[in-house]
């Protein structure tokens, strides 16, 4: 114990006198560590969302009871079935939009309610209610306390009740209060089969022949739905981790070269090798702890900043209602500081190893950070064909969504291992051409030098070359797919002008005024189906050049707009048809639709669910139950407000029943930004820590350089001349990581939307390059290396000479 | 009777029994805006016998004493408690809420069932009569009054489908069925028809079993009925071999404190009310059911009539676990007069019960 | 006897196959003895030194320091001896660099669990440290660094002091000043000294003195 306390004190003194190096040190594993925390809390905070969802009253995860036709249920069907023998209750959900918000408000009938964590009589002393509060049209609401404050000022709200444990953005209300809100009289949206249930009933043929059980659908739960999208921060987070380690990696290894000494001094003085490796162990721990903690409140900092902007993406894209607000949870905590030590343990089982193996007796003068060693590029050549080869295979073979990841991490694997035979093969081809041009000695140095270096910055340009790669990747991935979004929502959205009616008998007469008035109306119909397993819906589309002249099929059949006016056809989305393997020509199968084949596949962003088109006629005889209340109007644009205006006072329909293109393409698109923000945010700091990496790495190779620069000085060359020369080779290696990156990230962009986006959303987009974005990036990236040089740079510069001499005075 | 009150009023407050028996010190005032029960209205029948939604509480209880055909004795309760949560008498401000237990002198079984009102999933039919919750109900079988009624109810592993036949008249309890809680003047209506013929059949896990016997109604309905430290409460009804019956409770106040009643049913079906203060109810031995203890027998000393009984659980372990848990099963009566009954219990959910 | 090596042979693997750099040699040195081994360079001396101080293993051969056989000692058992009987001193100082001249002095008594604080104030006194405790070690001469590793090498008061070229580094002068201290505290503490030298005026002034050469001592 009291060597193992001399020893750790010796060891921790190192960091007294070097401060910078501790910080750097610390910072890098903070760094590594928060950025992987930061996606697992957000993941966290979004799955414990979904579960609260699932276990929530709503029974998302129970049988139902549903009508056989896919007709609506009210709560005449639910007295029917109760009376019967039958339990059930009922349940109502809809979307509800105050102002700019959307709610979801689940109506429950707490009476019936078995499962679910409502509390009554539980109310808090401010908030004191009971049951009689809450049942009726005008009860309370019940909402998660975050909730609760997110909806501050929000008008037209029932009253709200704060209660822990509830989903996000989610009213909970009696199912008579949510009939009021949605303006569904008697609605209910399922009978949940509550268990157990009594031996005594009647089978359900016999009570209640127009109802079928229908069992939950694992494919449309939000956990599975939105796995894509969290396995996708997840990867994300783990690229940063991976460029983080390069900095540890770095900084460890440097502070071990700069120990040698004192670690053969320690031995000599008598400390055991095992006291000795314990002691590194023990202080490696207690870094790793600090930096770990310092990491995951880092970590805690930019999830918080992030999640509001996930959780908006989740909404949109998905549906799922997610907290804007970071919760404190105990597994991404506990999973920050795992990291940290399991990322200390990785970066640094290489230094330890050396010290193990180092001979007592063996110069302590810190080596070379790492030779040359043509054995080493072979390996890594080998090994990043390898990889790549694998990759190749496993794309061939396999599908699925953690193949696509895994595609995409052996790319990138192999492609970084790949660059340092790249780097060390074109750097030799540069030196032999100024050889051949007769360059003069400090050129030809200058060649040998820097390739003299690539192993060991080697892993920061590694680090780099990642995220390079992914940026470019992701860039041309978001790219290409805005320019896509953008011109479909032109297809889109090809009508001037939408509204809603508030109902059915509305509808009749909005449509027959709006007939006088306009170019055209086109009625908007919809119907939820089940569509191969998925929930999923069925629309009406009327016949009408508005949409044959603008709908973004992607494949048809010759007359298609023809086949399914007359009904004889129907259009699915590209979701759909991917999913379930559709191609024209193929019978779809979905409640309530008779056998009707595939005559045309339309592209559908935004939208994970399953949808089919058939012919509006058809669609009223299939579904009369459908009343038409939402219009597309075709109309000169510049009478879209006036027609507003009209609408509004002769309907009295609200300014949130209508939208105009200009309008809806504007949401649309604010919606695609805040998708892409997050990504967008984790692209620069995977750069921000790769630029950190190479400062590290640079700044652990000056101090060994000078021995190597001292002789260049002794033979004339400045040391301004030297220092000029550093920031050269810089830039150099870090041109050369930027050219290999490009095509690294375009096989990267081209997986994402290939393979990746197929497999996670169902639709895949077309590639564009955008060569702009590379060249603002390698000018970034050059930056980066520059200023990481400039400080080595600067203290060469300035150097004493008189330590430039000790090189030679004394071999140390 | 009083753990129908509490029941009733608990589905409004939606709170465990336990945390009533603080004390029901909120629930005195609660009667705004609701009628109240008065000596000078006298009860009048069918009309009482459906619900009256302009009271805050009301209930239709049976209890039965039963026998199978190898002699193995059953218990079974049927009960339908309304509550308003508005004093506006309307349908949709009343919440229903049944109960239904069969007890075996080895297990007792229990269901409950929540309902609010105005949607037709519970509520009660003046004529013919028929009190449901679900599909549960107690419903005129011959006629339309509540002579000849069927029994039905069901839970996850157990159901009954009896019939009861009045064997008697309807018994006015308390005042000509203005019935006094407490010392400061709380009451209730409340009237029983004590003594039905039943016969039908229980379905248990382990088969059916076809069963005859007694059963007791009582039917109450307030506003109002509890005052000051009520704890809890010890209700009997008991049928004696010769052909007499009392209904009897107390209500705990305090450690040494009580407010009885009860009422003397001879074999004609002709009350006489007992006043406070002439009954002696005795626990003889405490029973552990499920954690609390609960006195599963009692000695009850009525000097006038010259009565010392006591009274046996037939199954100490009888807790409803439902919403507003309690324990309520048969009893077997011994001492110088023998028979059977229904006994009650609330308040026992804490130590200081 | 301090140390007893007995036949001990020593060669180096090198590309030309095993260089044998000692070849049988025998060396005993007596309780507060001092004993000067010269000899050319590269003749074997610093390498007898080592494997007596137990940091390289005989080839074949027996030394015994203090009574303990360092030939059959495993690392810990090796790292143990050097702890606690033996002090050390190099050419090359080999001070702890992030340790201040105070904490370097202690250093190796405190890691024996030897500290003597008188001892260890009287040895800062008797180098002319005192005033320099508080800095680190690059902060001193060559001179002033020597005498803090002569310090800590007897700070824990060892009964065998090893020197390897303790004045090779300093130029005449100092390395004269530092040669007496060492002396003069070794005999202090009654410790056997054995130094390594090629400086003659330095070994003369040592009890006795052995030279190496071709591998045997003559």
């Amino acid at each position: 114990m009291r060597e193992l306390r001399s020893a750790l004190s010796a060891l921790l003194s190192h960091w007294r006198r070097r401060p910078g190096q501790f910080v750097t040190l610390v910072l890098g594993l903070s760094l590594a560590t928060a950025l992987w925390t930061a996606v697992q809390a957000i993941n966290s905070e979004a799955r414990s969302s979904y579960d609260r969802a699932a276990e929530q009253i709503g029974g998302a995860d129970r049988p139902t009871l549903e009508k056989a036709d896919g007709g609506p249920l009210s709560m005449r069907d639910f007295v029917r079935l109760r009376r019967a023998g039958w339990l059930v209750t009922p349940v109502l959900e809809g979307r509800l939009q105050r102002g700019r918000v959307i709610l979801r408000i689940v109506g429950i009938d707490a009476l019936t309610s078995s499962v679910g964590p409502l509390e009554f009589g539980g109310g808090s002393a401010e908030t004191p209610y009971d049951i009689g509060d809450f049942l009726g049209e005008n009860g309370v609401a019940l909402a998660a306390p975050q909730t609760i404050a997110e909806l501050d000022g929000v008008p037209d709200l029932p009253r709200l009740v704060a209660q822990a444990d509830l989903p996000p953005r989610t009213l909970t209300v009696d199912i008579v209060a949510a009939q009021r809100l949605l303006q569904r009289p008697s609605a209910v949206s399922r009978l949940v089969l509550l268990d157990p249930q009594t031996e005594a009933a009647a089978p359900l043929e016999e009570v209640a022949p127009d109802l079928k059980r229908v069992d939950p659908q694992t494919g449309q739960d939000l956990a599975r739905l939105t796995d894509s999208f969290h396995l996708n921060l997840t990867a994300f987070g783990l690229l940063t981790f991976a460029v983080g380690l390069f900095i540890v990696h770095g900084t460890i290894g440097l502070a071990f070269e700069q120990r040698r000494v004192m670690f053969r001094t320690l031995r000599v003085l008598g400390v055991s090798l095992a006291q000795l490796m314990t002691a590194l162990a023990l202080e490696l721990a207690a870094l790793a702890i600090l930096a770990g903690t310092f990491g995951v409140l880092l970590g805690s900092v930019i999830a918080t900043l992030l999640l509001p902007g996930v959780a908006d993406t989740l909404r949109d894209l998905y549906g799922a209602q997610v907290s804007g607000a970071l919760g404190w949870r105990a597994d991404w905590w506990a999973s920050g500081i795992a990291i940290a030590l399991l990322g200390t343990a990785i970066a640094a089982a290489g230094s330890l190893w050396r010290i193990r193996s180092m001979p007592i007796l063996a110069s302590a003068q810190p080596r070379a950070w790492a030779m040359a060693s043509s054995r080493t590029l072979l390996l890594q050549l080998v090994c990043g064909i390898g990889f790549l080869a694998l990759a190749g295979v496993v794309l061939i073979l396999f599908s699925g969504l953690v193949a696509a990841f895994i595609i995409i991490a052996l790319v990138l694997v192999g492609s970084a291992l790949l660059l340092p035979p790249f780097a060390n093969r074109l750097l030799d081809v540069g030196q032999s051409l100024v050889g051949r041009f007769g360059a003069g000695a400090v050129t030809q140095w200058f060649w040998a030098d820097t390739r003299q270096q690539i192993p060991g910055l080697s892993l920061a340009l590694m680090a780099l070359l990642l995220a390079l790669a992914a940026n470019i990747g992701v860039g041309t991935m978001v790219g290409s797919f805005r320019t896509t979004f953008v011109g479909w929502l032109d297809q889109r959205l090809a009508s001037e002008f939408y509204v809603n009616a508030r109902d059915a008998e509305q509808g009749e007469r909005l449509q027959a005024w709006l007939k006088e008035r306009t170019d055209a109306v086109l009625p908007i119909v919809e119907i939820e189906a089940t569509l191969d397993g998925r929930n999923g819906a069925i629309f009406g589309v009327a016949d009408h050049p508005t949409y044959r002249d603008n709908w973004p099929l992607l494949q048809q059949v010759d007359g298609v707009w023809d086949i399914v006016a007359r009904g004889e056809g129907a259009l699915v989305n590209e979701q759909f048809a991917r999913r379930s393997e559709l191609s024209l020509g193929d019978p779809i199968e979905a409640s309530g639709l008779p056998a009707t084949q595939v005559v045309g596949i339309y592209s559908d962003y935004g939208n994970p669910a399953p949808q089919v088109m058939v012919g509006l006629k058809q669609f009223s005889e299939l579904f009369p139950q459908v009343p038409q209340q939402r219009f597309a109007v075709r109309i000169s644009a510049d009478r879209v407000e006036e027609l507003k205006n009209a609408v509004s006072s002769e309907f009295g329909i609200e300014e949130r029943s209508m939208i105009d293109q200009a309008a809806i393409k504007q949401l649309s698109l604010s919606v695609f930004e805040r998708t892409f923000r997050v990504t967008d945010a984790l692209n620069v700091l995977t750069l921000a820590v790769a630029g950190f990496a190479i400062f590290t790495s640079l700044l652990t190779l000056a101090t060994m350089r000078v021995p190597q620069l001292a002789p260049v000085w002794a033979l004339g060359v400045t040391q301004r001349r030297l220092a000029v020369l550093e920031l050269a080779r810089t830039a150099l290696l870090a041109l050369l990581t930027v050219v290999l990156a490009v095509p690294v990230g375009l096989v990267l962009a081209w997986l994402l939307l290939a393979v990746l986006n197929v497999e996670a959303f169902g639709w895949r987009i077309p590639m564009q390059v955008f060569v702009s974005d590379w060249l603002r990036l390698g000018l970034l990236a050059l930056l980066a290396a520059l200023l990481a040089a400039a400080i080595p740079a600067r203290r060469m510069a300035a150097m004493a000479p008189a330590d430039l001499v000790k090189v030679f005075s004394h071999e140390r | 009777m009083n753990v129908r009150i509490l029941a009733a009023f608990a589905i409004i407050c939606w709170l465990p029994i336990a945390a009533l028996a603080q004390g029901f010190g909120g629930l005195g005032t609660t009667s705004e805006g609701y009628a109240v029960p008065s000596p000078d209205k006298p009860i009048s029948f069918p009309e009482d016998h459906a619900a009256h939604l302009n009271y805050r509480i009301e209930w239709w209880y049976v209890t039965a004493n039963m026998t199978g055909p190898d002699g193995t004795r059953y218990g079974l309760q049927w009960t339908l408690f309304r509550s308003a949560f508005r004093p506006d008498g309307e349908p949709g401000s009343q919440l229903w809420m049944g109960h239904a237990a069969v007890t075996t002198p080895t297990d007792h079984f229990v269901a409950e069932r929540r309902a609010r009102g105005g949607i037709g999933q519970a509520g009660v039919e003046q004529e013919p009569f028929n009190a449901f919750i679900d599909d549960w109900h107690l419903k005129a079988e011959q006629g339309r009054d509540i002579d000849d009624v069927a029994m039905v109810a069901s839970g996850a592993n157990f159901s009954f489908d009896v019939k009861l036949s009045a064997q008697g008249p309807l018994v006015l309890q308390g005042d000509e069925g203005y019935s006094r809680k407490s010392e400061s003047g709380t009451a209730s209506y409340y009237y029983s028809q004590p003594r039905y013929a039943l016969q039908g059949t229980l379905k248990l896990p382990s088969g059916n079993v076809p069963v005859t016997g007694f059963a007791w109604l009582d039917r109450e309905w307030s506003s109002q009925p509890l005052s000051g430290e009520q704890r809890g409460w010890d209700w009997f009804s008991l049928s004696f071999d010769d052909g007499y019956q009392m209904m009897a409770f107390q209500l705990r106040e305090g450690a040494d404190k009580s407010f009885t009643s009860a009422t003397w049913i001879t074999p004609d079906g002709e009350p006489t009310p007992i006043e406070n203060g002439e009954l002696e109810f005795e626990p003889l031995r405490v029973s552990d059911v499920g954690g609390r203890d609960v006195p599963t027998s009692w000695r009850i000393r009525l000097p006038a009539r010259d009565l010392n009984v006591t009274v046996e659980a037939l199954n100490p372990q009888s807790w409803m676990a439902t919403s507003i848990p309690y324990w309520e099963g048969p009893v077997t009566v011994s001492g110088n007069r023998t028979g059977i009954g229904y006994l009650e219990m609330t308040g026992y959910d804490r130590p200081d019960g | 006897m301090l140390i007893d090596a007995q036949n001990v042979h020593k060669s180096f693997a090198t590309q030309d196959g095993a260089l044998p750099v000692l070849r049988g040699v025998d060396l005993q040195l007596a309780k507060g003895e001092t004993l000067a081994l010269t000899g050319e360079s590269g003749s074997g001396k610093s390498t007898l030194l080592y494997l007596i101080a137990g940091l390289d293993c005989v080839d074949d051969g027996t030394i015994s320091v203090t009574g303990r056989a360092v030939h059959g000692l495993d690392d810990s058992g090796r790292a143990e001896l050097r702890r606690d009987a033996v002090g050390i001193v190099f050419q090359q100082f080999n001070l702890i660099p992030s340790l201040t001249v105070m904490d370097n002095l202690i250093f190796h008594a405190r890691l024996a669990g030897q500290e003597d604080q008188a001892w260890s104030e009287e040895l800062a006194e008797r180098l002319g440290l005192a005033e320099f405790l508080r800095r680190y070690p690059e902060q001193l001469s060559g001179g002033q660094q020597q005498r803090v590793a002569i310090g800590r090498a007897l700070a824990g008061k060892p009964d065998v002091v090893l020197a390897d070229e303790p004045t090779g580094n300093l130029d005449e002068e100092t390395g004269e000043q530092v040669a007496q201290l060492l002396l003069d505290l070794v005999r202090d503490t009654g410790a056997g000294l054995l130094v390594v030298t090629h400086s003659q005026r330095l070994a003369e002034r040592l009890d006795r003195q052995v030279h190496l050469a071709n591998g045997k001592l003559a």
